[in-house]
């Protein structure tokens, strides 16, 4: 069993260039993005996934190497679902189903899987889903009666309608997370608005909300505090797919270990920075790694928050 | 518990001929398929994940003919709903306003059908593409429980598909395909029915219901090969569902131990039912199951005096 879960997609996307050119498929999708966000800063986690037959040559391999069990990983197809994904200049992606979208519907990990997967050590999860009641209530029932932190990262592709809807469940997670384009669509405020956004953001019935604003940074919001954190590179920034997922992944780890929210979006940001490094995930987070990712974000909080 | 269980998703359709979209209606395979074996038989369920507003139209259908409702799982808030445009009597395109993905999330999984099956369950339908892990674990599940297997193939498909169906074969007992899927399958032209038969035949099952549309239908097994043309025992008005529906009632058939030719004229007048309103069937009476056991018995003696091999 494990404190920290990742719940949700894995797939496996391509990366189109804007000369058309495509790489191969990276290992990816947002609950792995999100483990490997975890996993930076803890050992203690595993993934909640419907997932292919054809994972254990990649995903299996790389969760084999980091010491992570897949007993929450459950094989329902042939083929891990498949993107070929485009990233626009203004921050947006599109993304195009290899295998169908029925597929990537067919291997959504469902809450009873959840409730299969939690123990009594869960501490807190992260999950990827929309916005569905029925959904949440059933998640919101589980979270009950195991008494762990959730945090949501909001599925893309909302409308301004489904901002009702996200209100219905909101206070069902005590952390959520969503980027500049989500929350400009759901409150139809501007993007470039921090203010008026992260006003609304702190109205929000959770502990706190992961407020991403892209090559900018991203925010902790609470409903006292705002704190902003720039983008932090390790190194040279070479894709920026799964960043979101992979600072959602170590927000919840770090909100949950009780961190405050400079330090939450320091490694969230720290987070998003090693992915960042390589198309696909970290390829592996050894204990130097760990250490010096650590060692950044103490190093950071002293620079940004009291230099 | 039920003898026979319909699996997969339930969708309802609207229908646009002429520019003209028909009311939402009732449908999706494993639906119609449950009314293709509701139409002989009581012992029956569905096996499905849906909206929390089935219980609105699917639910009181359910309830109306004292089908029990433990096998439909709430995973989301809505039912998913297509519309769907007949290019010709046989061929259509979909599109499903709510998402795909919302259709993929509500497909039956093994594990479902694992669950709800018991000592009882003697055959399932379920409505699936050719997944080679999928048919795998539905293999295991009938030999763990003892039941046949049904498959209605999901339309879409390549030739590069044809050795995966070949492998999921194995692992069922009926198939069940038009067609428009054969011809794209094997590579031969639709007309060439003689060719397609013949390799349906090579297929490692007990029996197939290869379905040609407004031209009706035929059963195939190993030894012998029998055709029936379409029965309308009232006008047609919708052929939507109508290949879900045969194969429903060819599964029951089938499992039943009728032969081949009465499993053929099941099908079909199942098919007929299901033609005459759009949507599925809105209710089987005790005097319908009769009629149209009937109206079946009677084109089961047709087919014989026609006798096997008989091609259109």
């Amino acid at each position: 069993m494990a404190k920290y879960l990742a719940c949700g997609n894995i797939m496996s996307d391509a990366i189109k260039s804007s000369d058309g050119t495509m790489s191969s498929f990276y290992m990816g999708g947002p609950a792995f993005f999100a483990l490997q966000g975890i996993r930076l800063f803890t050992k203690d986690c595993k993934l909640v996934s419907r997932v292919g037959a054809d994972y254990r040559d990649s995903y299996g391999k790389w969760m084999d190497l980091h010491g992570i069990t897949q007993e929450s990983v459950k094989v329902f197809a042939d083929h891990c679902t498949r993107h070929i994904i485009e990233h626009h200049a203004d921050g947006d992606y599109s993304s195009t189903s290899y295998f169908g979208s029925e597929n990537m519907g067919f291997l959504k990990t469902h809450p009873d899987e959840v409730d299969s997967a939690v123990s009594s050590e869960t501490r807190g999860i992260y999950f990827a889903h929309s916005q569905e009641k029925v959904i949440w209530k059933k998640l919101g029932d589980i979270k009950e009666k195991h008494g762990y932190k959730m945090m949501w990262e909001l599925e893309p592709r909302v409308i301004k309608e489904d901002l009702e809807k996200v209100m219905q469940v909101i206070s069902i997670p005590e952390m959520f997370s969503l980027n500049s384009i989500e929350a400009s669509t759901l409150w139809g405020i501007p993007r470039d608005n921090d203010e008026d956004i992260i006003n609304e953001l702190m109205k929000l019935p959770v502990e706190m909300t992961l407020y991403r604003v892209g090559k900018r940074g991203a925010y902790a919001v609470t409903p006292s505090t705002a704190e902003f954190c720039p983008m932090i590179d390790i190194s040279e920034s070479v894709d920026p797919t799964g960043c979101g997922n992979t600072s959602t992944g170590a927000a919840m780890w770090a909100h949950t270990e009780g961190y405050d929210p400079r330090m939450v979006v320091i490694i969230a940001n720290i987070a998003a920075g090693y992915n960042a490094l390589q198309k696909g995930v970290y390829p592996h987070i050894t204990d130097e790694v760990m250490a010096d990712a650590v060692r950044l974000a103490e190093r950071k909080c002293a620079e940004i928050f009291c230099g | 518990m039920e003898k026979y269980l319909c699996c997969g998703n339930i969708m309802s359709d609207s229908v646009i001929k002429n520019n003209i979209a028909s009311p939402l209606s009732m449908g999706g395979p494993g639906f119609f398929a449950l009314t293709g074996v509701r139409i002989f038989e009581k012992s029956c369920t569905l096996v499905t994940r849906t909206g929390a507003n089935y219980v609105d139209d699917y639910g009181k259908w359910l309830d109306r003919h004292s089908i029990s409702h433990r096998g439909v799982d709430v995973n989301s808030e809505k039912v998913t709903y297509g519309h769907i445009v007949f290019r010709d009597k046989n061929n259509y395109t979909a599109d499903y306003p709510m998402g795909v993905e919302l259709v993929g999330y509500q497909m039956t999984h093994p594990e479902d059908i694992e669950k709800h099956a018991d000592e009882n369950t003697k055959g399932i339908y379920l409505f699936h593409y050719p997944d080679i892990t999928v048919w795998k674990l539905m293999g295991a599940a009938a030999r763990k429980k003892r039941f046949k297997i049904m498959w209605e193939i999901m339309p879409f498909l390549s030739a590069d598909d044809l050795p995966k169906v070949q492998i999921c074969c194995k692992n069922v007992d009926m198939f069940s395909i038009n067609s428009k899927e054969a011809s794209i399958l094997y590579s031969i032209s639709e007309e060439r029915e003689e060719q397609i038969i013949n390799e349906l035949m090579k297929l490692p099952v007990e029996m197939t219901l290869y379905r040609v549309g407004n031209r009706g239908a035929y059963v195939i097994t190993k030894d012998e090969v029998v055709y029936c043309k379409k029965i309308n025992p009232k006008r047609a008005v919708d052929p939507t569902g109508c290949g879900n529906t045969s194969t429903g009632a060819a599964m029951w058939a089938h499992t039943e131990g009728y032969e081949s030719a009465m499993v053929l004229a099941m099908a079909n007048v199942a098919a007929g039912y299901n033609a005459a309103q759009y949507g599925a069937i809105p209710e089987i009476t005790d005097d319908l199951m009769k009629k149209a056991y009937a109206l079946a018995e009677k084109h089961c003696r047709r087919i014989k005096r026609r006798g096997r091999y008989t091609f259109k």
